[in-house]
């Protein structure tokens, strides 16, 4: 295996990484739409938790998408 | 007539238009010259607000500023804390917003060229100027939490020999435990500049892929396909400016809470 092919494979490695993101941004997703059916009181203090929380969880994606690009 | 534009995908360095003196002049600066100028308006026109008869645009103005200084104050989860950081997490999000819509709600500003590059281009899709917003945010936080506790105490939240000390002096299990929290500490100091690449990537990323998209769907169908799509960049530009406002009110948050649990 060369160089050049041990680049692309580690790329797809990068990607796969990638995979777990939308799971974990939709089950946050989901835990506060459950909350909010159970108590519509809470959409107005859950909707900057939620915000937050997504962008955190969104950063491992682009921590993976800058190791695509240096690599 | 034909139906499909093959326009050239937006690179990502922007092109640069002409030099003053040494100095590149990119299509971005210039776009961001204009924002300043409709902000400079907006301010100018916010000035005239009266009391006694107030106008549509005066109550669109103030329901926004209500809606982000209640946001602010959710997120920062105090109010003190929300109402110290409140001026610049309200001017930061007005900017990014500014800059990230104002391209996809006057379409036919690229229509501007000078020698066959477009004029202006989105502030944020240059990532200069996300890394410049990053950078002066976290080495604000950084200022702010040396402001609440003296620069001893700032440094020693990272390097913690201290603790160590104080924790055997209590019993070799918490001596163990600070050596833990020491390189915990250490892992701290990466932390803050993870912090910079997240939040400037983020933007970057995200308003520069609708650029490319609309530049895809361009080339498939010209004629009405684009419209949702820039509207789905539209309505991405504008969670991505709350976004950014909430994640440095958080960041703030963590650092002012501080010295209130001390």
């Amino acid at each position: 295996m060369d160089a050049e092919t041990a680049r692309y494979i580690a790329k797809a490695l990068c990607i796969l990484s990638m995979v777990v993101t939308p799971w974990a941004e939709a089950s946050i997703a989901r835990t506060a739409f459950e909350a909010m059916g159970r108590n519509p009181k809470l959409e107005d203090s859950l909707f900057g938790k939620v915000i937050v929380s997504i962008a955190l969880v969104e950063s491992t994606a682009i921590y993976a998408l800058v190791a695509f690009f240096t690599l | 007539m034909s139906l499909q534009v093959t326009g050239a995908l937006p690179e990502i360095t922007a092109p640069i238009l002409f030099k003053v003196g040494e100095i590149p002049v990119t299509n971005t600066i210039l776009m961001s010259l204009v924002s300043w100028l409709v902000i400079l308006g907006l301010c100018l026109a916010v000035r005239r607000f009266s009391i006694t008869s107030p106008s549509k645009f005066q109550i669109a103005v103030e329901s926004f500023v209500e809606a982000i200084t209640s946001f602010v104050e959710q997120v920062a989860g105090n109010r003190y804390v929300a109402w110290r950081i409140m001026p610049i997490i309200v001017t930061l999000v007005i900017m990014i917003l500014l800059s990230n819509i104002l391209m996809t709600l006057l379409p036919f500003l690229p229509a501007f060229t000078f020698e066959g590059t477009p004029l202006l281009r989105s502030v944020t899709n240059d990532f200069n100027a996300t890394l410049a917003l990053a950078v002066s945010m976290v080495l604000l936080v950084q200022l702010y939490s040396i402001g609440e506790v003296n620069i001893i105490n700032y440094i020693s939240r990272f390097v913690q020999f201290k603790q160590i000390i104080t924790g055997f002096r209590q019993g070799i299990a918490n001596g163990l435990l600070a050596i833990i929290n020491a390189f915990v500490g250490l892992l701290d100091i990466v932390s803050e500049f993870a912090k910079v690449i997240s939040l400037s990537l983020r933007l970057f990323g995200n308003m520069f892929a609708g650029e490319v998209l609309s530049a895809i769907f361009m080339g498939i169908l010209a004629i009405g396909l684009p419209i949702p799509i820039m509207g789905l960049s539209t309505l991405s530009g504008v969670v991505q400016a709350i976004v950014f406002g909430a994640l440095v009110t958080s960041y703030f948050a963590g650092v002012i809470e501080v010295k209130q649990n001390s």
